[in-house]
């Protein structure tokens, strides 16, 4: 499978066959040993830094993460809504790619996705629900995040069954956001990526290029939101682990830093397991899609389906 | 889910888009904003700065905001409800002649509105408009309030337009006047504007008040200098054209200026009026500077 990497980022591949081996049979003594640079005592000192983690652990703390939790325990009972759940997931991804978004709108996204997943209910036989709540929730989280926005047609030309008009999605828009109480602002993974880096490491040479280790984070990060298990674990959780993941692939170095006494080694230890599982298992399935399937539709194409798509639409009033 | 109109109700309209009304025995100030007022943004669904702003108003509780409590939609409009501040409050708090008669409560609003920005940039949330007619202070009680609503921004999230040159010239950085509406605002802009703030309230007037860019630049230079590469690395990068810094000018003796200020308060204030952003004192240090002691 080959990329055109003027067009679109390429994402690396995390998994080359000498790597894979040496994860799948670490033995105990090195996990203890990696585990042992992330709560090591730290002399350390950064005020700011220190500072700001603890404002963002704080506030992560307050915001309603207990409730996601729930969300996988939910999903288990219907078997349907898992898999429309991930499907709708990949779509936001994909459009995520097209438009080169930011690795934090791909993850709000999916956010909001989840926290109205818990208080609304969806009846299976109805497609178009979901795929009216991702168009919503991209939409939101770019308007949150990004420089530019695309028109909410725009966001749609990518592999949409369904259509919809943008008062449509307006109205929708307002539902999303008074059931997550207008609190948009959510910690994501992204917060504790490069405070935990600059923790991690002494000087930035150590680590060769910098914006690699984050960009292979990112990538991490992004698989996780595909993965229900991931829904127990926090922000800042997810974010230790996913760097302890990247950079096992890229250096053997186990320099003694804390990150946060708050932060639960436990957690981290669990969540890194999970990632060791799921990521390896799925090792084949690329995030970045084939390039013509992100070739948008011509235009005479995409009138032509928001002419078919207005009647349906009006039909599929909230 | 209640409508509007069954939550709240005795409605009194206090200016053209906000009113006071009422819910069960506690009041609320309610403030009207149109979805539709943009035209294109019309078919674009809910504009992008009003989801911004609320989700930054939704998440902040401190006693200093002006706290949003609900938000209601009813058509093309949403009605933001806000704490209500009673008649005690009065706006624009430096028109306040109880201002001036202790001296005390001076720093005791300063550092209310210091503390107020720490807590704002810890959140990683600009001010960016910062000036006394956004603030509201019960002299009785002596507690402050800023409200947020059409001035808060994200850090992260630049946009390349973000408004047109919206409110008074007067409380805005050197790094952001020599950009002419390129707006590239930063934490250490709030900081400045604070500073001009304090100096304000010194000499009951502003302390600058040039009707531009170039004027205000000048009385700026008047006072603290012409910044060099030395004071500020990189100002020559910035300023574009040597036009724009005039003669040279050497800065004033700030103990000269303001002989009503202690040692410590001089300190203070030149830390937050340096001309150079990334010397500029932040509002984490400035809430622990020694002439908060006692306060």
């Amino acid at each position: 499978m080959s990329f055109d990497s003027s067009n679109h980022p390429i994402s690396p591949d995390l998994y080359c066959s000498e790597v894979t081996s040496e994860v799948i049979h670490l033995d105990s003594d090195d996990e203890a040993l990696k585990f042992n640079v992330l709560w090591g005592d730290s002399d350390h000192d950064d005020s700011d830094d220190e500072s700001i983690l603890l404002n963002l652990l704080e506030s992560e703390h307050n915001q309603v993460q207990e409730q996601t939790k729930f969300l996988g325990q939910q999903l288990r009972k219907k078997t349907w809504l898992i898999n429309a759940r991930e499907e709708a997931i990949n779509w936001i991804l994909k459009v995520h790619a097209y438009y080169s978004f930011k690795p934090e709108t791909a993850y709000l996204s999916v956010d909001y996705f989840n926290r109205f997943l818990l208080s609304h209910t969806f009846t299976q036989d109805k497609a178009w629900p979901l795929q009216l709540l991702s168009v919503t929730c991209l939409s939101l989280a770019a308007k949150m995040e990004e420089s530019k926005v695309p028109l909410l047609l725009d966001l749609q030309v990518i592999e949409s069954r369904f259509l919809f008009k943008p008062k449509t999605v307006q109205r929708m828009e307002l539902l999303v956001m008074a059931s997550l109480k207008w609190r948009l602002r959510t910690i994501t993974p992204f917060d504790f990526v490069h405070l935990f880096i600059s923790k991690l490491l002494c000087s930035a040479s150590t680590w060769g290029d910098l914006s690699y280790i984050v960009s292979l984070v990112s990538d991490v990060i992004i698989r996780t939101c595909l993965v229900m298990d991931f829904l127990e674990f926090s922000p800042s959780t997810i974010a230790a682990a996913a760097l302890l993941w990247v950079t096992n692939q890229c250096v053997d170095d186990k320099k003694s830093y804390c990150l946060h006494k708050n932060i639960s080694i436990e957690m981290v230890k669990k969540c890194y397991k999970l990632m060791k599982q799921k990521l390896i298992i799925r090792r084949s399935e690329l995030y970045w899609p084939k390039i013509s399937q992100l070739l948008p539709r011509s235009p005479t194409c995409v009138l032509d389906h928001a002419a078919a798509m207005q009647e349906s639409s009006d039909a599929h009033k909230l | 889910m209640l409508t509007l109109r069954e939550k709240y109700y005795d409605f009194d309209q206090i200016s053209s888009k906000v009113f006071k009304c009422r819910r069960d025995d506690q009041f609320f100030t309610m403030k009207i904003v149109s979805i539709l007022n943009e035209e294109n943004q019309a078919n674009n669904g809910v504009p992008y700065w009003i989801i911004r702003e609320i989700s930054i108003l939704k998440e902040l509780d401190h006693i200093n905001i002006v706290r949003l409590i609900d938000v209601m939609t009813d058509g093309p409009d949403l009605f933001l409800v806000f704490e209500y501040l009673d008649n005690e409050f009065q706006a624009d708090f430096l028109k306040n002649p109880k201002m001036f008669m202790y001296p005390q409560m001076k720093k005791e609003f300063l550092y209310q509105i210091l503390n107020t920005v720490a807590y704002l940039h810890a959140r990683k949330i600009l001010l960016r408009d910062l000036r006394p007619e956004n603030i509201l202070v019960n002299v009785r009680t002596q507690v402050l309030k800023i409200a947020l609503f059409g001035a808060a921004r994200t850090f992260e999230a630049p946009l390349e337009a973000y408004s047109s040159s919206v409110g008074c010239l007067s409380y805005r950085s050197p790094e952001v006047l020599f950009q002419f509406g390129c707006e590239k605002y930063s934490t250490p802009n709030d900081v400045w504007a604070v500073g001009c703030i304090f100096g304000e309230m010194l000499l009951h007037r502003p302390l600058f008040s040039g009707p531009s860019d170039v004027e205000l630049l000048d009385e700026i230079f008047t006072l603290l200098g012409t910044p060099t590469e030395e004071t500020w690395p990189g100002v020559t990068s910035i300023c574009g054209t040597c036009a724009l810094m005039g003669p040279p000018q050497q800065p004033k003796d700030l103990a000269k200026e303001f002989p009503m200020l202690n040692p410590d308060g001089l300190d203070l204030l030149s830390k937050m009026l340096c001309l150079c952003p990334n010397y500029r004192i932040s509002a984490e240090d400035a809430v622990k500077h020694p002439y908060f002691k006692g306060v």
